[in-house]
């Protein structure tokens, strides 16, 4: 074996060695933010990631829109429109306003914290703008969602369903709405698909690598009074309200 | 082995030079707006300004600065003078604090802004759709306050009008789309169908009888209105017809303050007073008004004054009962003239000057 294989041996071994000693690291504060948005936060229903309940919010109101939009008693649409519309605007349940915009933030406290990366702290003000479209979908909804609960007209009540359905699959997949041909190609025309793969952009770029942070991380992330953001050695469960 | 070789030595380059790689990039420079081009030009901020241009190494200055600019709310300036002293102070916590400040700052003003429009947005849009869908013109109308030039908005309040059977309102809706859109030939058509439409209303408002005719009128009863007494006389009769007397009253009333001196209207509210038992001041200035028309001035003031008794602000009263004396003044002193009047050329012709007549 030559010596210069033998340097290059070392060389990657020292390598994988830096490298091993990066994952078991723990997180950087930016990151466990980021995971909070896309992996899990633990005050969400099955302690999902903002991001993965905007998601699951975002079928649950179509499908209830949908739903809405064929039937034909009145009361039957007011139920069902009532659900799609608690699915999508309720804060207390985790609506898509309210998990996209919770998503949207947590990215801004990534870019915030001192470890963020130039890429995290570039992406958090554009993914801010980037969920506007869906956030005004939402407003729509709740408002139409009003209009429904007040009619005594069955066709209105339809009409006004199939529009807060077709709002709700703009939601999932975008819009064309300059009739370009492309679907969610710019933000004003962007649902849920589109978000999530701009974040995954962002996670892509990240350098170091992001990797999916530990629950540990996830939820035992504390702000200081001072306005620092540290693990709790104690796994206390975190400082939600360090959010707020 | 040697491209094997060249393979590994490429990857750990490449691991290597990203270990080594994570810099800081500065936030881009965005426009200034608004409140913080008002106070950039404070002069607190420009003297703070060209203090630390002349002493870049001055922390106190620079977060004097820093203070001041985000006092001003140019977030996205404070952040650049914090980030230009990391430079120098790379250590000191107080300038990261503030750092980790001035970017929350500028994160959450964004991120506000964007969801206070999302909103307003929302609003809008319910607001077309409403305008456009159900002919809401309540709903076309706010559309418009936030969105007055937007012709899509202003056809579909014509349209909406035009539903709810108020034809010459609609019509002022396409002019105003026509004038916003001249080439939109839609509009066009869309008026000339609405002016069709008026002129066959108002035949019907004119020529029809009971509820039928009495719709057609109010659609196209507008307040200012060239022939909106008209139509207010004509809507009094079919409501006196439909046995509407209250509600006749209330339109003869409206037409009366129109246009004093029509017989007609006031015989109409002379009658309807009496028999609806009406006495409220205005029923009572209206009765005054409308007696000194048919000639009865000494009964028409003492309604107005009956009137101005129950509410002396009433508008108008006042100069009506002056003017109403005024003209009863005139009637006695040509009361009391007319005698000689009449008797002079009784006098004068048959007794006076006979043979003049015959001359």
């Amino acid at each position: 074996m030559s010596i210069s294989t033998l340097t290059l041996r070392a060389l990657a071994l020292f390598t994988l060695l830096i490298a091993s000693g990066c994952v078991t690291r723990p997180p950087t504060i930016a990151h466990v933010h980021v995971g909070h948005a896309l992996t899990g936060v633990h005050v969400t229903p099955g302690q999902a990631g903002y991001l993965l309940v905007a998601e699951e919010r975002a079928v649950a109101v179509r499908d209830l829109a949908q739903k809405a939009a064929a039937d034909t008693s009145l009361p039957q649409i007011k139920t069902d429109v009532a659900a799609a519309v608690a699915a999508t605007v309720s804060d207390d349940t985790f609506g898509l306003r309210h998990s996209i915009v919770q998503a949207s933030n947590h990215i801004s406290f990534a870019a915030t914290s001192d470890d963020a990366s130039a890429n995290i702290r570039a992406s958090a003000p554009q993914f801010a703008r980037d969920i506007v479209r869906v956030v005004e979908r939402c407003e729509l909804i709740g408002l139409l969602g009003k209009d429904v609960a007040a009619t005594p007209n069955v066709q209105e009540a339809q009409t006004l369903a199939a529009e807060i359905a077709k709002l709700a699959q703009q939601n999932i997949d975008g819009e064309d709405a300059d009739h370009d041909g492309l679907v969610g190609g710019k933000p004003p025309e962007y649902g849920m698909k589109q978000l999530r793969a701009r974040l995954s952009e962002m996670i892509a770029r990240e350098d170091p690598p992001y990797r999916t942070v530990d629950q540990t991380y996830l939820f035992n992330l504390v702000l200081l009074p001072n306005g620092k953001w540290v693990f709790d050695k104690f796994k206390r469960g975190g400082n939600i309200e360090g959010y707020k | 082995m040697s491209g094997r070789r060249t393979m590994i030595l490429r990857a750990v380059v490449v691991m290597l030079v990203a270990l080594a790689s994570i810099g800081v990039v500065r936030a881009h420079e965005q426009p200034k707006e608004g409140a913080c081009a008002e106070a950039a030009k404070q002069p607190a901020i420009v003297s703070a300004r060209e203090s630390l241009q002349r002493t870049p190494d001055s922390l106190k200055l620079r977060l004097g600065l820093a203070d001041l600019l985000i006092d001003g709310t140019c977030y996205d300036d404070a952040v650049h003078v914090l980030e230009d002293g990391l430079v120098i102070h790379a250590r000191n916590e107080e300038l990261q604090k503030r750092l980790r400040t001035a970017r929350s700052l500028v994160s959450e003003r964004q991120f506000f802004e964007g969801l206070d429009q999302a909103e307003l947005d929302a609003k809008l849009s319910r607001h077309v759709l409403r305008c456009t869908r159900f002919s809401d013109v309540e709903a076309c109308d706010q559309a418009l306050a936030s969105k007055p030039d937007n012709v899509a908005v202003v056809i579909a309040r014509g349209d909406a009008l035009l539903k709810a059977q108020r034809p010459l309102e609609a019509l002022d809706a396409y002019r105003r789309a026509s004038a916003l859109d001249p080439a939109n030939t839609d509009v066009a058509t869309k008026m000339t169908a609405v002016q069709a439409l008026r002129r066959t209303i108002e035949q019907g408002c004119m020529s029809e009888d009971g509820e039928v005719a009495l719709r057609a009128c109010q659609s196209i009863l507008v307040k200012g209105a060239a022939n909106e007494f008209e139509l207010l006389r004509r809507i009094g009769v079919l409501q006196q017809a439909a046995n509407q007397p209250a509600k006749a009253l209330d339109t003869y009333i409206t037409a009366n303050s129109l246009r004093r001196g029509d017989k007609a209207v006031a015989l109409a509210i002379v009658a309807l007073v009496d028999s609806t038992g009406r006495s409220d001041a205005i029923a009572l200035a209206a009765r005054g008004s409308s007696l000194v028309t048919l000639g009865k001035v000494r009964e028409g003031i003492a309604s107005m004054q009956q009137a101005q008794a129950l509410t002396p602000g009433l508008p108008g009263i006042s100069e009506q009962v002056a003017a109403a004396q005024r003209l009863l003044r005139q009637e006695e002193r040509m009361r009391g003239s007319q005698p000689l009047v009449a008797a002079a050329p009784t006098r004068t012709y048959s007794n006076l000057q006979p043979a003049s007549r015959s001359n």
